[in-house]
């Protein structure tokens, strides 16, 4: 039974300032991620991801409960160093994380900072430039570069720490085709291979249908969760949060509305093919 | 034609050794009226090139012309075509500094010397516009307004200008479904009911291709594609050099052909899919 990582209990959380009429922005979660799932974070704008993936690394804490990650809390002031060396977090706009004049300064700034030896630095950032494949731009100035080259620098300075655990804001929101697919891809294999737990605050139901859970986040509450091929077929569902799945889960519902036979749980293209397939084998 | 470049090439730091060829030769053209989308790859000259639409940049070499003139670059002519040609950044909303939301989209207006009474009017035409009809909102910070709401109102600061063309760079982007929807629909009908010239530079094409009737793709630097959705997404080969990919829709309907499905690839609308293969699914039933 692998160990849990990050828990949530009876997480709520008020912003300051926040009227007392307006809804929590988180109430009453429990939760419990273990170590090395990878988890994607949906909903509506305003349903709390971005809030509840910030109590992960302490950016925020919670206003009645408790969010322990690796069995420190949040809420101690001394443990705050260490759960954030253990949560590196990604947003969705790389130029809010850049710090560095050269991106090799920039993959070492955290390093640096926690006075890790010069030639240990330098290995990890190598490392970790040669992980996302942008070694080359190792003396760049990172705002000549394009904003999929700029989110790789932000994702390899939270590399070069070596965290357990990225926390993800939309981060590919900003990129183009081929920066979004080598960003899941590394970040999927980061999960399988060096066993880093992952959580994915996403828009896109193609990026939440690649994850092992899905957690759906509805006016600060946890309104359900599970696998994808559970939660992201549940149509109406999402329909009246104003979300949507896969295209092949689209169409497999629409068909089914026509009355073609298809079973549920349909959310990736080639599982749509092999059912179409399937029948026209049949008849 | 409203916008047209003439072997438009732009250099940035030229003569360093950080020198960026970032716009080679582009000519291109956007008829009046049009419902344009600008693809390709990151740092591929897709910001460069918008840039250039309102005078931000000037080109190193070719030229431009908006709305039948060449421009010059005088100054007066400068703050004309920012009036004309409304440019809307990415994440706009992190451009907001007023303390109301009337305000904010009050802002262009008041810069152009109209008087109050002609400033009440464009904002409350603009908001209309968007959709953010609720008085009240009016007097709120903009600050305050949902992630959905800002980008709706910093569209409108910019329509306030009353624009005859309207840029938007990743317009989509940080909404979720319901608020990328509610912006689409929104430039569609500023497209055909105002007949205003759109252009969007986006990587999420799964809503947007139904609406545009032209697309232009960019590759280091250079025009490689223009045309129509089916001219452009039959070159598969082109966009994968490109490092474009096809919209979910038609990415879905490849698989089904590669599976032997007898499904053109260029369906690009769900309903459009849905009723192809309905009508397959009655053809492999009959006797």
């Amino acid at each position: 039974m692998p160990s849990v990582l990050l828990e949530t209990k009876n997480l709520s959380f008020i912003y300051p300032g926040q009227p007392e009429s307006a809804p929590p922005a988180l109430a009453e979660i429990d939760l419990r991620v273990y170590s090395g799932e990878y988890v994607a974070l949906i909903g509506a704008n305003g349903s709390g991801k971005t809030t509840l993936l910030k109590q992960f690394n302490a950016l925020l804490r919670p206003t009645a409960g408790e969010v322990r990650v690796a069995d420190a809390s949040t809420a101690d002031e001394k443990a705050v160093p260490g759960i954030r060396s253990l949560c590196g977090m990604i947003f969705q706009n790389p130029d809010n994380q850049i710090v560095g004049a050269t991106v090799e300064e920039d993959v070492a700034f955290a390093l640096e900072n926690r006075a890790v030896a010069p030639a240990e630095i330098r290995r990890r950032v190598a490392a970790a430039l040669a992980l996302l494949e942008i070694s080359h731009l190792a003396g760049f100035p990172p705002h000549l570069l394009s904003g999929g080259e700029k989110q790789k620098v932000a994702l390899a300075g939270l590399l070069a720490a070596e965290p357990r655990c990225l926390l993800m804001d939309e981060p590919t929101a900003m990129l183009d085709p081929a920066g979004q697919a080598v960003l899941l891809e590394t970040v999927h294999r980061l999960n399988r291979e060096e066993g880093i737990t992952v959580i994915h605050v996403t828009h896109f139901p193609e990026e939440a249908a690649l994850a092992g859970r899905v957690l759906l986040l509805d006016r600060g509450r946890l309104l359900k969760e599970g696998p994808p091929a559970a939660v992201l077929t549940d149509i109406l569902l999402l329909r009246r949060l104003g979300l949507r799945t896969t295209a092949a889960g689209e169409l497999a519902f629409l068909l089914r509305e026509d009355g073609f036979p298809l079973s549920g749980g349909i959310l990736h293209d080639r599982e749509l093919a092999e059912q179409l397939c399937l029948y026209a084998q049949k008849n | 034609m409203f916008i047209r470049t003439e072997k438009l090439s732009y250099t940035y730091m030229p003569g360093t050794p950080f020198a960026v060829k970032a716009l080679r030769e582009v000519d291109l053209s956007v008829a009046r009226g049009s419902f344009t989308v600008l693809l390709g790859a990151s740092g591929s000259g897709k910001s460069t090139l918008l840039q250039h639409f309102n005078g931000l940049l000037r080109p190193r070499e070719g030229s431009i012309h908006i709305d039948g003139a060449p421009l010059t670059y005088r100054r007066g002519e400068l703050r004309e075509l920012r009036r004309r040609v409304g440019l809307v950044f990415q994440e706009p909303e992190t451009q907001f500094f007023s303390e109301t939301l009337f305000d904010e989209i009050a802002f262009a207006p008041r810069n152009f010397g109209l008087s109050p009474l002609q400033v009440e009017e464009r904002v409350e035409q603009a908001l209309h516009q968007v959709g953010l009809t609720d008085p009240a909102l009016k007097q709120r910070s903009p600050f305050h307004l949902s992630a959905g709401q800002q980008r709706l109102a910093a569209i409108a600061a910019v329509l306030a200008m009353q624009p005859r063309a309207l840029i938007l760079d990743e317009p989509g982007a940080g909404l979720d479904q319901a608020g990328q929807q509610r912006l689409l629909s929104l430039l569609q009908q500023l497209n055909r009911v105002a007949g205003m010239t759109v252009v969007v530079v986006t990587h999420r094409l799964e809503q947007i291709v139904p609406l545009a009737d032209h697309f232009l793709v960019l590759h280091r630097g250079r025009l490689v594609l223009e045309g129509s959705a089916g001219e452009i997404f039959s070159q598969q080969k082109v966009l994968q050099r490109c490092g474009l990919s096809l919209p979910p829709v038609m990415r879905l309907m490849q698989v089904l052909a590669d599976a032997g499905l007898p499904f053109s690839p260029a369906i690009h609308s769900l309903e459009e899919a849905r009723r192809e293969i309905n009508r397959w699914q009655k053809k492999v039933t009959s006797p």
